[in-house]
């Protein structure tokens, strides 16, 4: 097993939003501007390496019967601390992100690599697991993010891309452009995936 | 007088106008992973009502009566978590015991209403709010509620699609989520009922 | 049971463990969170009241006015020019904590959103100075109604819930310092 491997694993193969369909809930809920897809996508990432890696690290020590509630301990004091240090220092995007700082913790994602990853692999390869997973989640995010905020609001990143006269449907920011993104979404790539394999298919 | 009518608002706007599934987005997971059938999605639902209004009242009472007197506000996430995975747990004791094939047909989703994001999310939206017990425990039932009628009828519109012609990609998850999308775009239709 | 006794333990020291490490974070960070609040509050207050060279806190009681969270007189070589309200009520996502300035005629004289959970994109906008600067210049010698503000797109409760914090902050001036002032 390769670093290398492992990251690409994360953010490609089981991309843990399109392949994985985990972590729906921040997924859809903060994907109505792209800087918040990164923000949130980032924040699962610290969490998601710093605990993989200590998790891993306690692999042998946390008994079978209460390693879930163990993990959750662990998660929700990095997700605290997180939300602490981004208070202090990025007070604006801690605003933006509201709740769902918090809700960082009942994340499936995190909880899901715990459990068949960083319960399994020696810390090291747990730590780049949990990057690589995170990567895929931010990038997902931030695709998400894009979408939405064009669509929705005309703008991306917060610039104005049209204008005046372009009338931005507001549908894309509220909940049911989000649902209905990501449905189409999973339909393009699950399409892609078909293209491809029927050409990998014709090589052989 | 005035705290029912109050008590009604939360309770309508817990279960219609701000359902945690198609307008707040909370609880996700379990919507999308046990809504094939509407029994077990009615199961689902009776087993986290059951849990949001234990987890209302338990964490209200841990926030006003431990965490704040010792001013370890910042241990929120950490004790209403435990509190729940404990609760969770007992939940799938006594279902366990009660009736083994609601038992079974929940199965693997029972520990999964720990990371239900939806009883972590009221939890600390009742504090944030400075509910009283009642309202509380309100909000709670009604949260539930809320999710069960969403994934109820998620799953009764599932069980249609089974047996329509899909397009090809579009089969399994993509077309779950277009579906939620339109039944969210039915819900925000709830929203003129409360200014 | 001595093997549900360790277990629990194990547990017990893994949260403990994690407690200090939050206790320690908590530690840290206060000091930072606690001087971005105050410079924000101290930038809002300006904002909303300009030209005031100083702010005394006034008290209020909690009891009759449990949505206002702070008041200050606004002075300029002594004289008052005006107050700022801090206020609260509920949005869509939370609590949205507003500053409102009101003048000495009566006027109010800005808006600043100080803190919200507002949907991002939705009723987060009204963060954004198209939406507060409706309320500058408006009368406060009666409470608004949410028809005076031309509401945020898709984000209605979040419009409302603003125009229902500064009409608090309207409820105190109107109650406590238009009469009370006479008298002083």
């Amino acid at each position: 097993m390769k670093v290398k491997d492992v990251l690409i694993n994360g953010i490609i193969k089981e991309n843990p939003t399109f392949r994985l369909v985990l972590g729906m809930c921040p997924t859809l809920a903060v994907t109505t501007a792209a800087i918040n897809g990164v923000a949130m996508g980032l924040a699962v990432t610290f969490v998601l390496a710093a605990s993989n890696l200590v998790i891993s690290l306690l692999r042998n020590f946390i008994p079978d019967k209460v390693r879930i509630p163990a993990f959750v301990v662990v998660i929700a004091a990095f997700v605290t601390i997180v939300g602490m240090l981004m208070e202090a220092f990025v007070p604006n995007l801690y605003d933006a992100l509201g709740l769902f700082i918090p809700l960082i913790v009942v994340n499936c994602i995190i909880l899901a690599r715990a459990e068949s990853f960083a319960s399994k692999y020696n810390p090291f390869y747990s730590f780049f697991d949990g990057i690589g997973m995170g990567l895929g989640f931010t990038a997902a995010l931030t695709i998400l993010g894009i979408i939405r905020e064009i669509l929705g609001a005309g703008t991306i990143f917060g610039a104005s891309l049209f204008a005046q006269s372009f009338e931005p449907a507001i549908i894309m920011i509220l909940p049911p452009g989000a649902f209905i993104t990501l449905g189409l979404l999973l339909a393009l790539l699950n399409k892609l995936d078909q293209k491809w394999q029927q050409k990998q298919a014709k090589q052989v | 007088m005035e705290y029912f009518s109050k008590i009604f608002l939360i309770l309508l706007s817990s279960i219609l106008v701000n359902n945690f599934i198609m307008s707040r987005f909370l609880g996700i997971c379990p919507f999308l992973g046990v809504s094939k059938r509407v029994s077990t999605a009615l199961g689902m639902g009776a087993a986290v009502t059951f849990v949001m209004a234990m987890a209302s009242v338990i964490t209200y009472l841990a926030h006003y009566f431990i965490l704040v007197p010792m001013e370890m506000e910042y241990m929120q996430t950490l004790a209403f978590i435990l509190i729940i995975a404990a609760l969770v747990q007992f939940v799938e004791m006594v279902i366990q015991k009660m009736s083994p094939s609601l038992y079974q047909a929940l199965g693997v989703y029972l520990p999964l209403i720990t990371t239900n994001c939806a009883v972590l999310g009221v939890a600390i939206l009742n504090i944030e709010e400075k509910f009283d017990l009642f309202q509380t425990l309100v909000n709670g039932i009604g949260g539930a509620l809320g999710f069960t009628l969403a994934i109820v009828l998620f799953a009764g519109i599932r069980e249609r699609l089974e047996t329509s012609d899909i397009p090809e990609p579009f089969k399994g998850f993509p077309i779950a989520m277009i579906t939620a999308g339109l039944m969210s775009v039915a819900f925000l239709g709830f929203q003129g009922l409360i200014k | 049971m001595p093997d549900t006794l360790k277990m629990g333990l194990k547990l017990l020291l893994i949260t403990a463990i994690a407690t200090f490490a939050l206790a320690l974070t908590q530690m840290i960070t206060e000091e930072p969170i606690r001087v971005q609040a105050e410079k924000a509050n101290d930038e809002a207050r300006a904002a909303v009241l300009e030209g005031a060279e100083e702010f005394r806190s006034l008290e209020i009681s909690e009891r009759t006015y449990p949505n206002i969270l702070e008041a200050h007189e606004g002075l300029v070589n002594g004289n008052t020019i005006g107050y700022t309200f801090k206020t609260t009520n509920s949005g869509y996502g939370g609590q949205i904590v507003v500053i409102v300035g009101i003048d000495s005629e009566g006027v109010i004289s800005g808006v600043r959103i100080a803190q919200h959970a507002e949907t991002p994109g939705l009723g987060a906008k009204a963060q954004e100075s198209s939406f507060y600067q409706q309320y500058s210049g408006k009368s406060g010698s009666s409470n608004l109604s949410n028809d005076d503000i031309q509401a945020i797109t898709g984000a209605t409760v979040s419009s409302n819930a603003v125009t229902g914090a500064v009409n608090h902050a309207i409820d105190y001036y109107l109650a406590e310092l238009v009469t009370g002032g006479d008298n002083q």
